[in-house]
């Protein structure tokens, strides 16, 4: 397997279990002091010189977040030393371009969700959902939309992961296993399951469940499949949704 | 080796030195096979031999770890309060980051100075002492 440069570190420091990495000791192997503090402007920063780095990150924030935060300051640290950078951390996302923020969140998914000790982890839950995703994020003390995320783009399943605010998508993360002719919709549609919790205030769907695929997607073909979708509330005005597609004929590279 | 110094060496050294020339002399097949005629499967031990090497490699680097947890531990303490004016802590700060020279390899992945408040300055510039980029201040 190959390793990624954030793998590396952990395997140089002989980490062979989720709860073995120990973000601050990682920092200070490699030159990084860690200091929790109120920020007003972030969620992190991080001052280096001359292989010297401190890293600080907002005490207010609550502990899954430092630690996605500290991951994701010890990607700047090893990726972009020298150079002057605009850092507001965000919430584990997928982000568009391949600017230093995508890398040092990749770097930082890569530190708290090894895939040498997160693959064989989530091999040992069949199904795709909401309750796998929560699962893994526990064993390895990460949110849920960042191991979401990682369980959808590891292609665990074929699947997608929608992220919807009042004002329409934020974001959305595709398997690769998942043709891109299948692009969600904008906005919700109102015969969604994702729609009611979003706006219904009903609680988080239980599993999955069964859904016309056009309730997700705008193509002329998608009447023709059913997928399954599962919503879980993320903030007072934000839902995630897994959008899990069980007919085959979706996959295929060419519509019918 | 001359020959002088071969008259001089012990019965030991010149029975050693025959192993050796021997061990040089033989073929790979036949060092395998007398290997494996002592001690049995080739492609085990190789694989005992591995284990071990990587048990002993796990280890030491659980110990880098492990020292480095320690390291944390001891290192941690309360920051000392300390007192400062703002617009002079700004206009350092500012400074600072405009003389930096490349060469120093400055890192600052953060918002930049006009945009951070007055506890954020005041936070970076205790950083910036600290790895030494600005001189403490006096009383510090």
């Amino acid at each position: 397997m190959l390793l990624s440069p954030a793998e590396r570190l952990l395997q140089e420091l002989g980490i062979t279990e989720p709860k073995e990495i120990d973000l601050e000791a990682i920092a200070h192997h490699v030159g990084a002091r860690v200091k929790f503090r109120p920020l007003d402007g972030c969620e992190a920063r991080i001052v280096g010189c001359n292989g010297a780095a401190i890293i600080t990150v907002n005490e207010r924030s609550p502990p899954r977040r430092r630690r996605f935060s500290i991951a994701h300051e010890l990607g700047h640290w090893c990726h972009d030393r020298g150079k002057h950078l605009v850092c507001r951390v965000e919430e584990m996302r997928p982000r568009d371009q391949l600017s230093p923020e995508r890398i040092a969140d990749g770097y930082a998914a890569d530190l708290l969700m090894p895939r040498y000790l997160f693959k064989p982890a989530a091999r040992v839950y069949p199904k795709l959902n909401f309750k796998t995703v929560s699962e893994l994020a526990s064993a390895f003390d990460a949110s849920i939309t960042a191991t979401a995320i990682r369980l959808v783009e590891d292609r665990h399943s074929p699947a997608l992961l929608v992220c919807h605010g009042k004002g329409g998508r934020k974001w959305f993360s595709r398997g690769t296993d998942v043709p891109p002719r299948w692009f969600p919709k904008d906005t919700l549609d109102a015969e969604s399951y994702a729609f009611e919790v979003l706006f219904g205030a009903k609680p988080d769907d239980p599993m999955p469940r069964k859904i016309g695929a056009d309730a997700w997607f705008d193509r002329w073909e998608a009447e023709r499949y059913e997928l399954l979708e599962q919503t879980v509330r993320t903030g007072d005005d934000e839902i995630l949704t897994l959008v899990l597609i069980t007919d085959h004929h979706m996959l295929e590279e060419s519509g019918r | 080796m001359t020959g002088d110094d071969k008259k001089e060496r012990s019965t030991p050294d010149r029975l050693a030195d025959l192993f050796v020339e021997d061990i040089l002399a033989a073929s790979d097949s036949e060092i395998l096979a007398e290997f494996a005629e002592r001690h049995g499967d080739i492609a085990k031990n190789a694989a005992d031999g591995r284990a071990l090497f990587e048990k002993s490699l796990l280890a030491a680097n659980k110990a880098k770890l492990h020292a480095a947890q320690a390291a944390v531990a001891a290192k941690r303490f309360a920051g000392n309060v300390t007192v400062f004016d703002i617009g002079e802590a700004r206009e350092k700060l500012r400074r600072a980051l405009a003389a930096c020279p490349p060469e120093m390899k400055l890192t600052l992945a953060a918002r930049k100075e006009n945009e951070l408040s007055d506890a954020d300055v005041i936070g970076m510039l205790e950083d910036f002492e600290e790895l030494g980029v600005l001189p403490p201040r006096d009383g510090k």
